[in-house]
């Protein structure tokens, strides 16, 4: 066993050098990679970039436009809208990465087992993660968050188990690559259980091509969660989120353009980010998500 | 070709049971009971017990998704317990809307995708190709219901223009319609032209590679009819597919770009059912949804094999 695991670990170190390597050479990731960083810096330190508490309504200054005192002007209960797009990263983030982090756990597992074990387990599994991607994420989205009701935990696991099968179509596929190998194989002849081979071998060579799925799955939930809280079943007011802000902006767009233009922008640029992120880790790592 | 469509059917039906059965269990996760929430917060005991009983609640699980299936299957998705009306016919009433802003945005991203990505192919490498790459990962990144909303401030607040909402038939004033479809068209239909583009340059990428296209080049022959009747025929085909497939998510893509525009869609009757906790509502307009992408799918198929001539001669 010892044999088994240790020896490719020089070639794995190679070949990560030149995954990183060819990442830290791809401009278009490096981009996204700075947008991403900042908007999680933004989120970390909103507090300290802040200027105002982005709950903290003044009925003297509703639906102020742009100003030195308030960058990106008020909205309907006078709060500062630079604020409350600052502290919209914490629930856009949040959103992203543990709704795909649900997603991941539940459909990671899943696909694996189906494609390790093969047979009728494997088409019975294909034929749920067939059923729920045939339903379009959105609504899926959507129906889940109306019967689960409407909170930001709830919208989050709503996207999580809309965004499982994705993972988990992803997860069979490479296992089944990886299972005929010779490595697979040699663990088998030396006696090491199937969980162990899950776990350790088969786990460990379909990560890159889940990084890949994780990057781009991410824009995919923070917009999700953004359209959701835009329909009122995400993050609920007064607490500041991208979408809910502009579920607010759209009501008053004539008398206060800037209200819809900044929250929407954040939203354009994170998702942005992620996408170049996961596209540039496509190609550095030269798979296909 | 019928028993290759048999066949595909067969495959069909069991993810539409499955699907049904994921639709129908949606209500287990609601908080508390279905009859309280038909029943509403203040009502009695003896209500719940009488409306659990009237919809048969107490039955168990397997009794009631077979009586959920057999109705809907009829199109009895129950009432709307504000409007009291029929909801099967009220979503049937709303189909032809969101057909109509679907195809319109279908065409839109045709009409932008298919042209773009066949350039950025051409010239590989190039500006062309370079300004593809970045529109396509623009159009792809932009949350739609914003774009909806900054083409209303710019179209129908500042510019006045086009109607900032509504919907008018197309078929009944072509003029009102147009208008009142093109903005939400545009919108719906922005992130499929960017998937467009990237899927005809990747198509176009891989023909143009071919040995044919190598051939019909070494004959001597011009260009454009290289490009236009041996690259672009050849990569129409997995072009085709996805538009299919991608009808579907226009479909979802509407629920969105309807509640906007405020266009009365099946995309605004689920918001709509959403805000007046109308859960059989939800649930028909989630049922439909995963049977119309399933029988996209078996379409998708079905073209893919009459446009595949190697898979039409297996067959034969």
């Amino acid at each position: 066993m010892t044999e088994v695991s240790a020896a490719p670990l020089p070639r794995r170190r190679r070949i990560k050098s030149r995954v990183l390597r060819r990442f830290m050479a791809h401009k278009p990731a490096m981009v996204g990679a700075a947008i991403v960083l900042a908007f999680i810096l933004i989120a970390v330190a909103a507090p300290l970039i802040a200027p105002y508490e982005p709950t903290a309504a003044d009925w003297a200054a509703v639906r102020k436009p742009p100003s030195a005192a308030h960058w990106f002007g008020t909205d309907e209960l006078g709060r500062d809208v630079f604020s409350r797009v600052i502290y919209g990263a914490r629930a856009s983030l949040m959103a992203g990465v543990i709704s795909v982090a649900i997603a991941f756990v539940i459909g990671v597992p899943f696909g694996m087992i189906a494609g390790y074990v093969g047979g009728a387990v494997d088409t019975v599994a294909m034929r749920v993660i067939d059923a729920f991607l045939a339903i379009p994420f959105l609504i899926l989205a959507i129906a889940l968050a109306a019967f689960l009701g409407p909170s930001l935990t709830n919208a989050m696991i709503a996207i999580g188990i809309s965004t499982a099968p994705v993972f988990a179509r992803v997860a069979r596929g490479q296992t089944m690559v990886v299972k005929v190998e010779e490595y697979i194989e040699a663990s088998h002849a030396i006696g090491t259980g199937n969980a162990a081979i899950l776990a350790r071998h088969v786990f460990i060579n379909i990560t890159p091509q889940l990084v890949v799925q994780a990057t781009l799955a991410i824009a995919t939930a923070i917009i999700a969660e953004a359209a959701l809280a835009f329909l009122g079943l995400g993050q609920q007011p007064p607490a500041p989120s991208w979408g809910s802000m502009l579920n607010a902006a759209s009501s008053s767009l004539s008398i206060a353009p800037w209200t819809a233009i900044w929250p929407g922008l954040a939203i354009f640029l994170t998702v942005l980010g992620f996408n170049l992120l996961g596209d540039g880790l496509q190609d550095a790592m030269d798979v296909k998500a | 070709m019928l028993g290759f469509l048999a066949m595909r059917l067969l495959v069909a039906v069991p993810t539409l049971i499955i699907i049904s059965i994921l639709v129908f269990s949606l209500q287990m996760l609601l908080p508390g009971d279905a009859a309280l929430v038909i029943a509403g917060g203040e009502a009695t005991a003896e209500t719940i017990a009488r409306i659990r009983a009237e919809h048969g609640l107490d039955d168990p699980l397997p009794v009631q998704y077979l009586r959920w299936i057999t109705n809907a299957l009829q199109g009895d998705f129950g009432i709307s317990y504000r409007t009291r009306e029929e909801i099967g016919p009220m979503l049937i009433s709303k189909i032809p809307v969101t057909l109509t802003l679907a195809t319109a945005a279908l065409a839109i991203s045709l009409l932008i995708g298919i042209p773009a990505g066949i350039m950025a192919a051409i010239w590989r490498g190039r500006g062309w190709d370079h300004l593809v790459t970045i529109v396509s990962l623009i159009g792809i990144s932009v949350p739609n219901f914003w774009l909806g909303i900054m083409m209303i401030l710019l179209f129908a607040v500042t510019l006045g223009w086009l109607p900032a909402g509504g919907y008018v038939s197309p078929f009944v004033d072509p003029v009102a319609g147009l208008k009142s479809i093109i903005m939400p068209a545009t919108v719906l239909g922005t992130a499929l032209a960017a998937a467009m583009m990237r899927h005809t340059r990747s198509a176009m990428l891989t023909v143009l590679q071919q040995d044919y296209i190598r051939t019909a080049r070494a004959k001597g022959l011009v260009e454009r009819i290289v490009i236009t009747k041996h690259a672009l025929r050849n990569a129409m085909v997995p072009i085709i597919t996805l538009a299919t497939l991608q009808f579907g998510t226009l479909m979802a893509g509407a629920v969105l770009t309807e509640q906007v525009f405020s266009i009365p869609g099946v995309g605004k009757m689920v918001v709509d059912a959403v805000f007046n906790r109308e859960y059989s509502a939800v649930q028909a307009v989630t049922l439909l949804s995963g049977f119309v992408f399933v029988m996209l799918n078996l379409l998708a198929d079905v073209l893919y094999f009459w446009a595949n001539p190697k898979l039409r001669s297996r067959s034969l």
